[in-house]
């Protein structure tokens, strides 16, 4: 809402506000404490200065300059002098009869007027208009009293009105010409104003082409009501229209207001009721009302003391209680209450009908004419219950430091992605993953569906990080990722476990480009370095998850199918590691290869364990290196699971220590390393001997492990 | 090989001894003197074999004078050897050199984010209070995000909230008080309304705007919900600017203005002093030299009697901080913009 600082300082005396520092001004400082934020100012020599304030989403009084200065006047205690309502309203009723047929419209007032021609606009209206001239003097008469008093009023040409005005709602949908020149589509069960023949404004919203006003105009019916909020509302969001008057409408305008609003339009229209007509000003020629009931009287009663100890202000006395109530227009009655406690019975003012229900809301109104800064602040009691935490946050602080201590900078990832790049996860996929979660309406083309994998983003940020001269970029993301779930939800509140929704959860992803070392100005890693540097950091997260990494084959289809694994704790598939996949890394502009690595933060959390000690052996080791053949395209870590799977006795520790591929061969040559150590004695050559011995014919027979020549 | 044992003899080796060993020019010519005096032929050792013909009276003296010499070799040769080594040890370091202004090389500290460093301290700040942390579903149902938060269909709150809907028909929830309405109804559908509630819930939130530096699809709060008897709004400014000033330091003022949020009664947003601007105004703060950090009130009696509480006798509290707009003031990021474009520069320095 634009609030005019001339026309507010005519009202109520107000703090110091110049022009040259109106943002940091007293009375800027003043609107924002009473909850009327200032969002702009904007000042000219010709207006002044001019706030735009962002109003409540409750408060339709807000809306207008009085509404303002009693708001203020609350918080100053300085008086409110309201604008001149001396016009006079017609005791003759308006020719046009006015047929008031739905409760959605609970008051309907019509007042009938001739005008000059021309009719010029008076110089202090004028000064408030953003063009002034542009429409007839009595539109920027009308659009001035809203700003002042808040009432929206409309103008007919009264020549265009078909013999009455009915006020009904509409039973099906309608197209109109607006005021601007469009055709809208109006839904059914809309407030309509129509005369006998046509449709001639969308009550509350805008009125229509055929009865505006012109320059040429002569007679009008002047329109003031009061229309249900909520119809306003649905039917000005099915136009795709926010006006001044629906805008007011919606937040509930004043059921009592109408009266004054137009006793001073027909003040400034310079208008006089039953007289000749004036040359020089408009005149009023007939004035009709109806209304469905009249407002009601609510009461709020609450205790004196009950205000003071919410507040905590042990020392507000009664007398300022009462006036500050009184200035934002309650009536105030006092009663004794129990001790020397006081019950105050305040009936609701009617422009506060819409939002004032109950204790609470009139503690609001103290708090904000006293100052909630002005309340005493006390600390809630400590407990001596421990703080339960959530297991992601558990997890997250477990991990955190195996991924910092590598150099891995957290950030955080956006939950959306384009349908461009749903299609290109769907293209990769073929069909064979989850189903996106879809946007209907949002307002960006990048925010059109909900992420189901961390790896675009990653790449995105990997990318734009290189380019921004990061050589060594390394990342991680605890995230949420989004698909539909294949079995319908129930509908019924669950109470559900912790980690468990039906549309999304959590995961841990991290990825790595460019060098692995900052500072490094020699060559870099080549792809098996990087590989192996990556896979220790997954091993580290593992590790810090009190479990041992191991890995098996994966199809993922966002990662080169030729350089990924699964990770394993223990025997548990928890996520999957390797390259991105090259269809990715293009359409991100990531120019160098780049891991990425995804992990189920719900199975983390499942199989995360703490270790309870560890035991070493002080008796020496003896180890035993063979070299066997391992296809091509097959994990060497297969012979390190069968191994460990045959459980020979006292083999401790089994690695690899060589992997070489001679150009030609379609096999490779692996060096594992047979570490026996016992927790109890030093063991003998020979029985390691025969150990390997066993352990070789039983990879042999049963695996068709080969030794390499 | 002399075994001559008298007195002048020994003496006359002792001087040949250190004849030889001044000779000495290099360890190999130690090596050389070592094996001619101390081997098991040596000088030394015939000298000892000799001792046995020596007549009983004169054994002591002589003996004495042949451990003297033994003595007097061990000895000469052992600095001779230290006095080589030394020089060598310090030939070697003076012809060695390491460059360390050279460039490390490290994988580098890493860090983590501005906002998950104000979640984690708010999450350490609130401990002794005893809450206990959940997380909720960002793709969230209507219900939960507006219908049993006191906002009706066809409330203009709604269009404080400019939202996303799913196809799912699910919405992308708009603040975190949408878990604060499924643990109000997991408290009283499931453990008998039993009190006091505690919950703490921060994440992801999510408004449908035409994204520029200062409007962001997505950001991010720290939702706190206290439930109670006799809670005040006294204790609800209280938390927060103990929160605050946890936070930032004593020296941070906060202040707080009425707000409208249709799920609390009376609501108020808390306000810090800008960081950015010292209180000077600047576009972060929109001019004002203050920056609303979040939201707040004490909850509505429809949402509480929504889940089956009495508002007469149970008061609570909630509110919601803004970890996005903390974290940019806590590091000095002009715009919000600045805490999600995730440039590793800046965020390697930060934390």
């Amino acid at each position: 809402m634009k609030l005019h600082v001339r026309m507010l300082e005519k009202l109520i005396e107000i703090p110091e506000c110049p022009a040259d520092s109106a943002g940091s001004s007293p009375l800027r400082h003043l609107l924002d404490d009473i909850g009327l934020e200032v969002k702009g100012v904007d000042v000219t020599p010709e207006k002044g200065v001019i706030f735009t304030i962002e109003t409540l989403a409750n408060r339709g009084d807000h809306l207008s300059t009085v509404g303002v200065a009693r708001e203020l006047s609350a918080r100053t205690l300085a008086k409110v002098g309201m604008p001149s309502v001396a016009g006079q309203l017609s005791d003759r009723k308006a020719s046009i009869l006015v047929r008031r047929q739905t409760d959605a419209c609970s008051r309907y007032a019509l007042l009938e007027m001739s005008l000059p021609s021309p009719m010029p606009l008076r110089n202090d209206v004028a000064a408030y208009m953003d063009e002034p001239g542009k429409h007839h003097a009595i539109v920027d008469l009308l659009n001035y009293v809203q700003m002042e008093m808040g009432q929206p009023m409309h103008a007919f040409d009264a020549s265009k009105v078909e013999g009455e005005i009915i006020v009904e709602l509409s039973t099906a949908a309608e197209e109109i010409v607006a005021l601007d020149g469009k055709t809208y589509r109006v839904p059914e069960g809309s407030i309509l104003i129509k005369d006998r023949k046509k449709i001639i404004a969308v009550a509350g919203v805008i009125g229509c082409a055929n009865s505006m006003v012109t320059e040429g105009t002569t007679k009008v019916c002047i329109e003031a009501a009061v229309f249900d909020p909520v119809r306003v509302r649905i039917t000005a969001r099915a136009m795709g229209l926010s006006t001044d008057a629906s805008y007011a409408f919606e937040r509930g305008v004043d059921p009592e207001g109408i009266v004054p609003a137009l006793k001073r339009l027909v003040y400034l229209a310079g208008g006089s009721a039953g007289t000749a007509k004036d040359t020089e000003g408009a005149h009023v020629i007939g004035y009709t009302y109806s209304e469905s009931t009249a407002p009601e009287k609510r009461k709020v009663k609450v205790l004196l003391s009950w205000l003071k100890r919410q507040l905590d202000l042990p020392r507000l006395e009664e007398l300022e209680v009462v006036t500050r109530f009184k200035n934002l227009g309650y009536a105030v009655d006092v009663a004794a209450a129990s001790g020397k406690d006081k019950e105050l019975s305040l009936t609701v003012p009617s422009w506060r009908l819409y939002d004032v229900q109950n204790v609470d809301d009139v503690l609001e109104d103290l708090g904000r004419s006293v100052s909630f800064n002005r309340a005493r602040q006390v600390l809630p009691p400590l407990s001596y219950e421990l703080a339960e935490r959530h297991p992601v946050e558990s997890l997250s602080q477990t991990i955190r430091p195996a991924l910092r201590g590598a150099g891995f900078v957290e950030i955080i990832s956006r939950g959306f992605y384009s349908a461009q790049e749903v299609a290109l996860l769907e293209g990769l996929s073929r069909g064979a993953t989850a189903k996106h979660v879809a946007l209907k309406n949002s307002l960006e083309a990048s925010n059109s569906h909900m992420k189901h994998t961390n790896v675009l983003h990653l790449a995105t940020i990997l990318a734009a990080n290189l380019k921004r001269g990061v050589t060594n970029p390394k990342i991680y993301d605890i995230t949420r990722v989004f698909s539909s779930p294949s079995e319908p939800v129930a509908a019924t509140p669950r109470q559900r476990e912790a980690l468990e929704y039906d549309y999304e959860h959590d995961v841990l992803t991290f990825a790595s480009a460019g060098r692995w070392n900052e500072g490094e100005w020699r060559k870099g890693e080549s792809v098996e370095e990087h590989a192996r540097l990556f896979k220790g950091v997954v091993a580290g997260v593992v590790k810090a998850l009190g479990s041992t990494l191991s890995v098996g084959k994966s199809e993922h289809p966002y990662l080169h199918p030729g350089m990924q694994a699964s990770i394993k704790m223990g025997r548990n598939v928890v996520g999957v590691f390797g390259v991105i996949h090259p269809a990715i890394r293009q359409h991100c502009d990531l120019r160098v290869d780049a891991f990425y690595a995804e992990m189920d933060a719900r199975l983390l959390c499942k199989h995360m364990t703490t270790t309870s000690g560890v035991h070493v052996s002080d008796f020496p080791a003896i180890t035993r290196d063979i070299t066997l053949q391992v296809e091509r395209k097959e994990q060497a870590g297969r012979v390190l699971r069968l191994v460990k799977e045959a459980q020979i006795p006292n083999l401790s520790d089994t690695s690899i220590v060589d992997d070489f591929h001679k150009s030609g061969e379609d096999f490779r040559r692996v060096t594992y390393r047979m570490t026996f150590q016992s927790a109890e004695r030093t063991l003998k050559h020979d029985e390691v001997d025969a150990a390997m011995t066993g352990l070789l014919g039983s990879l042999q027979e049963k695996h068709g492990v080969q030794m390499a020549v | 090989m002399s075994s001559d044992l008298s007195a002048a003899n020994i003496q006359a080796l002792t001087e040949r001894f250190e004849q030889q060993l001044k000779m000495a020019q290099q360890q190999q010519d130690v090596e050389l003197i070592k094996r001619d005096w101390l081997s098991k032929d040596g000088i030394v050792k015939e000298l000892f074999k000799g001792l046995r013909e020596v007549p009983a009276e004169d054994k002591p003296s002589v003996a004495a004078a042949l451990n003297d010499l033994k003595q007097r070799v061990e000895s000469g040769l052992e600095a001779k050897e230290a006095s080589f080594k030394q020089s060598a040890l310090r030939k070697q370091l003076e012809e060695e050199y390491l460059d360390l202004s050279l460039p490390e090389s490290t994988p580098g500290l890493g860090s983590i984010h501005p906002v998950t460093y104000v979640e984690e301290r708010i999450t350490e700040i609130l401990r002794p209070f005893g809450f206990q942390s959940v997380h909720g579903p960002e793709l969230e149902e209507e219900y939960y995000c507006f219908d049993s938060l006191n906002i009706p269909k066809y409330h203009p709150a709604r269009d404080m909230q400019d939202t996303f809907y799913a196809e799912t028909g699910h919405v992308l929830r708009t603040h975190t008080t949408s878990v604060q309405a499924r643990m109000l109804q997991a408290r009283s559908l499931f453990e008998g309304k039993k009190l006091p509630l505690k919950i703490a819930s921060f994440g992801k939130t999510y408004r449908n705007e035409t994204e520029d530096a200062s409007h962001q699809a997505m950001f991010h709060q720290y939702e706190l919900v206290w439930v109670e008897e006799g809670l005040t709004v006294a204790n609800l400014m209280g938390l927060i600017t103990h929160i605050i000033k946890e936070l930032y330091g004593k020296r941070r003022k906060v202040q707080f203005v009425p707000k409208f949020y249709p799920y609390t009664e009376p609501s108020l947003g808390p306000k810090i002093d800008c960081t950015i601007c010292r209180s000077a105004g600047c576009p972060s703060c929109g001019g004002a030299g203050w920056v609303t950090v979040g939201g707040s009130g004490m909850i509505h009696r429809n949402v509480l009697k929504e889940f089956g509480f009495d508002p007469d006798t149970v008061s609570g509290f909630a509110f919601g901080l803004g970890t996005s707009r903390l974290a940019s003031q806590m590091f000095n990021m002009p715009h919000l913009r600045a805490v999600y474009e995730n440039d590793l520069r800046v965020l390697k320095e930060i934390v």
